[in-house]
């Protein structure tokens, strides 16, 4: 199996996929694009336990 | 005064994208290549005056005034993986990178606004220095430089001259003199020469058939530049109104695909067969270094538009143009670009 990447849909559907063009491109015709290292911080509180958003918890 | 030559330019650009329009790269964000054509990517002040005001008494100018900024550019040069991937990622717009060292892969497609993507293409940064520093003859910066379309030409023949590349910019007038940039040492180039190409176009394997003369593929973003010349779009000092304005945004405007070919022409060539029956298929170009270092080009969908018999250096030969259309799953082109440089267009 080749290397994977992460894809996030227009929509913020996060789908990780085998790194082959016949793969890549249909989604990227979709309008998915890659996350990057930025979109991994942003996205982070997507997949948290319900609980870590607690203020308090992350004081 | 020594003179100075055209041999001694010395061109870095944005390896990495800007984060922004205005945003320059930073030094380890780019990186130097060698090019061809001695053209410099000039930024063009465009002026106005008063000529034609009422109330002067005369009809001659009494003033001029700056207005805006124009910068474009072109890079020729011997296709090479590292130039083929940056030209693919910033030339249609999308990139998905993968792969470690000494193989990154960046799969490029265009961006489609109907899906979500946005119009505007990434960014770079483009320096031109011959002795910069105290004896400085040009040093300089363009800021917010879009790929406004590039050509591939594949021909017959030994030398590294049958695999060019020629880039076509355009920026957004803003520029920073002296550039402020330290030139980053060259980056080794590999070739993707000719004799590598792998050919499939419409069914036909035309390297197999050894029927392939030339090709020419190329892809234009017919960018809209007066759009980038909007109410708040900023000038070339800002806060500075009388300093020219410069763009705040480049974006694609309908942009174009073309390949055209000329094989052999033979008993049992199809092309005309093609023509008339109007066949598609997909049409796959592939160059090589290395394993490592490569670029396979495919449209995803093409009829032949014309196909014309004539003759090259004696032998018969058809010279076919391609109409590249879109693929319901597919879309129009894509491109999978593998070098050993990380982040390109990232």
């Amino acid at each position: 199996m080749s290397e994977q990447v992460v894809l996030i849909s227009p929509d913020g559907e996060l789908r990780r996929v085998e790194a082959r063009p016949e793969i890549l491109v249909p989604l990227m015709v979709r309008g998915y694009r890659q996350v990057t290292e930025h979109d991994d911080e942003e996205v982070t509180p997507d997949v948290r336990r319900a609980d870590a958003g607690n203020p308090d918890l992350l004081r | 005064m020594s003179v100075a030559r055209m041999q001694e330019i010395q061109i870095c650009f944005g390896k990495q994208k800007q984060a922004d329009i205005q945003t320059a790269n930073t030094p380890v964000q780019m990186w130097q290549l060698r090019k061809l054509n001695a053209a410099l990517a000039n930024p063009k002040l465009n002026t106005e005056n008063d000529a034609e005001e009422f109330g002067k008494g005369h009809e001659f100018a009494t003033q001029s005034f700056q207005t805006s900024w124009d910068v474009s550019g072109t890079l020729e040069k011997y296709l090479g993986a590292e130039i083929a991937a940056w030209a693919m990622a910033y030339g249609l717009g999308k990139v998905v990178k993968s792969g470690t060292t000494p193989n990154f892969t960046y799969t490029c497609a265009p961006l489609f606004p109907a899906s979500g993507d946005a119009a505007e293409l990434p960014y770079f940064s483009f320096v031109e220095q011959i002795r910069p520093g105290a004896g400085v003859v040009v040093d300089r910066m363009a800021v917010g430089c879009v790929v406004e379309g590039w050509t591939i030409s594949i021909g017959s023949g030994p030398g590294r001259a049958n695999s060019k590349i020629t880039v076509e910019f355009v920026g957004s007038g803003k520029y920073v003199e002296p550039s402020g940039i330290t030139m980053p040492a060259a980056t080794v180039e590999k070739l993707l020469p000719s004799a590598s190409l792998a050919l499939t176009i419409n069914g036909v394997n035309y390297v197999s058939n050894k029927n392939i003369v030339s090709l020419e593929t190329s892809w234009k973003n017919n960018v809209r530049l007066d759009g980038g010349f909007y109410p708040g779009s900023g000038f070339q000092t800002p806060g500075d109104g009388a300093s020219g304005a410069i763009r705040g945004r480049l974006e694609f405007g309908n942009r174009q695909g073309t390949l055209r070919f000329v094989a052999r022409f033979e008993n049992g060539s199809t092309e005309l067969t093609k023509l008339r029956q109007q066949t598609a298929g997909t049409a796959v170009i592939s160059l090589a270094y290395d394993s490592n270092n490569s670029l396979e080009l495919t449209w995803h969908k093409v009829s032949f538009a014309t196909a014309e018999v004539g003759e090259t250096d004696g032998i018969v030969t058809v010279s076919v143009e391609c109409l590249p259309m879109w693929d319901a799953t597919n879309g129009i082109v894509s491109a999978m670009a593998r070098c050993g440089v990380d982040g390109i267009c990232q």
